[in-house]
């Protein structure tokens, strides 16, 4: 009995000093720290952060998170990712649901983890970026030193992707659908560029490309978008088909569609959608290679330079009548002199195909095209010969129609044939001073 | 003997002392755009021709000890003996093509976007050496030349 009262006697006392001890563990002062300023994961798989606690707090302590996606270009869409924060502290064995604004360090523990769960779509986007924002709600009860930097977070796509050469985007033209199939991530680095990943190309731009290249019925397949308004190339194109079919890739630089050059600052301004007509001007030459070098109606890849009686260039054998063979006659035969300018423009002084697409760039962005004579220069001759090529001609009102095409800033109207002072002098037809004068004088 | 020697000494010194065994051509032609366009013909002996795209020349001169130095170095670099590639796309229209050749090496890229790793410093120091000297023709000169 005696033996048992002591046992009770102990154990009381036990229990008492052991709850004594309990009460006196009330911490509320600790030392906070993150792992690192930058993480990142590919779409589908999650985000995880490790906080730290350098002594264990006897209260739960609430952690506000915030997404911050005001200085990062690559910002996360709302769909990538579900918003609710969880969070772990053993070691990521069971997770805990917190908002989408807060989780809890729970009492008595010194490591959390925090969790953001990105989704996996099959939609071909940007590397996402964003900053992740950390404030300790330690209110008047903790006393919490230190601090957690933002955390610059990554979220890698996993769609496939091929390269893209000079743009930042191809798109695939199917049925009036521009399906991107590509994208160089490394070049997307400003808004305009990550809004037409995002949100797609404006329908005024799809519009036009579609009317426009659907002229003549040989249209593109493909379709590389380039935005970069400091950049040297404004458009290219090309045959992809290796069996001798037409299946065009045109690349056009869009920002000189929506910036322009302030003449007096000369500062980059923005402009309405090809309120200039610059694009237009652009896309007019590009769809001007396409009439003169598809397959179809204008070259024969199929016959060699040996067999082939007429000009040949790349894109293979000019067939008969074709554009490129009567432009090649007319213009590039040794026995023809050309008055100056021989060309419309410096550019047209590349090579044969050039030469013919700029001029009938030229021809439908020039108000009009004064009729020349063999006296005039070879850039209105040129001219001439578009406006009276019924396979190029027809162009003309319908390109017009569909999109503002005018002559770059630069360049001036290709005028009559005066060319001659009233003393038989040449004057260049781009001289307009001059011109005006002769005629005056005549 | 001696003489031999001497002879052969001044032989070898000329060979190192030469840039390239064969002229270096670099052709950069216009793009549909506002693309650098130049020919650069650089002989052995470090003279060069510059020329605008159409092969009306701009100015030529000897390189300086300076402009021969870094023009070696980069060259070295390159030691791609026998390279005949191409690289890109013959048909694409409207971009800048560009044909180098010097020694047994000829490339012809097309486009600059596609200019491999290896011939980016030449193409850099031949814009560079463009920009710098055509800035310094005199403008009337230029519109002269252009006839
Ligand atoms: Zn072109």
């Amino acid at each position: 009995m005696r033996l048992k009262l002591t046992t009770l006697v102990s154990l009381l006392a036990l229990m008492l000093s052991t709850s004594c001890k309990k009460d006196e563990y009330v911490n509320l002062k600790a030392t906070i720290a993150g792992e690192s300023s930058l993480i990142g994961t590919v779409e589908g798989s999650p985000f995880i952060y490790n906080l730290s606690l350098s002594k264990e707090l006897s209260e739960d302590l609430p952690i506000k998170l915030v997404i911050d996606t005001t200085e990062t270009v690559k910002y996360i869409n709302k769909d990538d990712y579900n918003p609710i924060f969880e969070y772990s502290s053993d070691s990521g064995k069971t997770w805990r649901k917190g908002t989408a604004s807060s989780v809890t360090f729970p009492k008595n523990t010194k490591d959390l983890k925090i969790r953001l769960n990105t989704l996996d779509d099959k939609k071909l986007e940007v590397h996402e970026e964003f900053k992740l924002n950390f404030t300790v709600d330690a209110g008047d009860k903790f006393s919490i030193s230190g601090s957690i930097d933002p955390v610059e977070c990554i979220v890698e796509d996993n769609e496939n992707n091929i390269s893209v050469t000079y743009g930042i985007a191809i798109y695939a033209l199917d049925n009036n659908n521009f399906n991107l199939i590509a994208l160089n991530r490394e070049k997307i680095s400003d808004n305009d560029q990550k809004s037409i990943i995002d949100n797609g190309l404006k329908q005024e731009v799809k519009d036009d490309i579609l009317e426009v290249t659907s002229f003549g019925d040989i249209g593109i397949k493909y379709l590389e978008v380039m935005f970069d308004f400091s950049a040297d190339l404004q458009g290219f194109v090309r045959n992809v088909s290796k069996s001798g079919e037409d299946q065009w890739y045109m690349g056009l630089e869009l920002s000189r569609a929506y910036y322009t050059v302030d003449p007096v600052t000369k500062m980059k301004i923005r402009q309405k959608y090809n309120e200039n007509g610059f694009f237009g001007y652009v896309l007019t030459h590009e769809f001007g290679h396409i009439m003169t070098l598809n397959q179809a109606r204008e070259m024969d890849i199929l016959t060699g330079p040996d067999d082939c009686s007429r000009l040949y260039i790349r894109e293979g054998c000019a067939r008969e009548a074709s554009a490129l063979d009567g432009f090649n006659t007319a213009f590039y035969d040794e026995s023809v002199t050309l008055n100056e300018p021989s060309h419309v423009t410096a550019y047209a002084r590349t090579n044969i195909v050039e030469d013919i697409a700029e001029s009938f760039a030229y021809y439908n962005s020039q108000e009009d095209t004064p009729i020349s004579s063999t006296d005039s220069s070879g850039a209105l001759r040129k001219m001439n010969f578009v406006a009276n090529l019924i396979s190029l001609n027809k162009f003309r009102t319908p390109i017009r129609e569909a999109i503002n095409v005018k002559l770059p800033s630069s360049y001036s109207d290709i005028r009559a044939h005066f060319n001659r002072t009233k003393d038989g002098k040449r004057i260049s037809c781009i001289d307009h001073g001059k011109i005006a004068q002769a005629v005056k004088d005549r | 003997m001696k003489f031999l020697s001497l002879i052969l000494l001044a032989y070898c010194s000329s060979c190192s002392y030469n840039l390239v065994q064969t002229p270096l051509n670099i052709e950069v032609s216009l793009c549909f755009g506002t693309c650098l366009s130049y020919n650069l013909e650089v002989l052995p002996n470090s003279t060069y021709v510059l020329s605008d795209f159409h092969k009306t020349r701009l100015t030529k001169g000897k390189l300086n000890s300076k402009q021969r130095k870094s023009l070696k170095s980069i060259l070295t670099r390159i030691a791609l003996e026998n390279e005949k590639k191409i690289f890109g796309d013959l048909s694409i229209r409207d971009v800048s093509k560009i044909k180098i050749s010097f020694n047994s090496t000829a490339v012809e890229i097309n486009g600059r976007s596609l200019v491999p790793q290896s011939y980016k410093p030449l193409l850099k120091w031949a814009d560079e050496f463009y920009t710098t000297n055509t800035s310094r023709v005199p403008h009337r000169t230029r519109i002269k030349n252009q006839k």
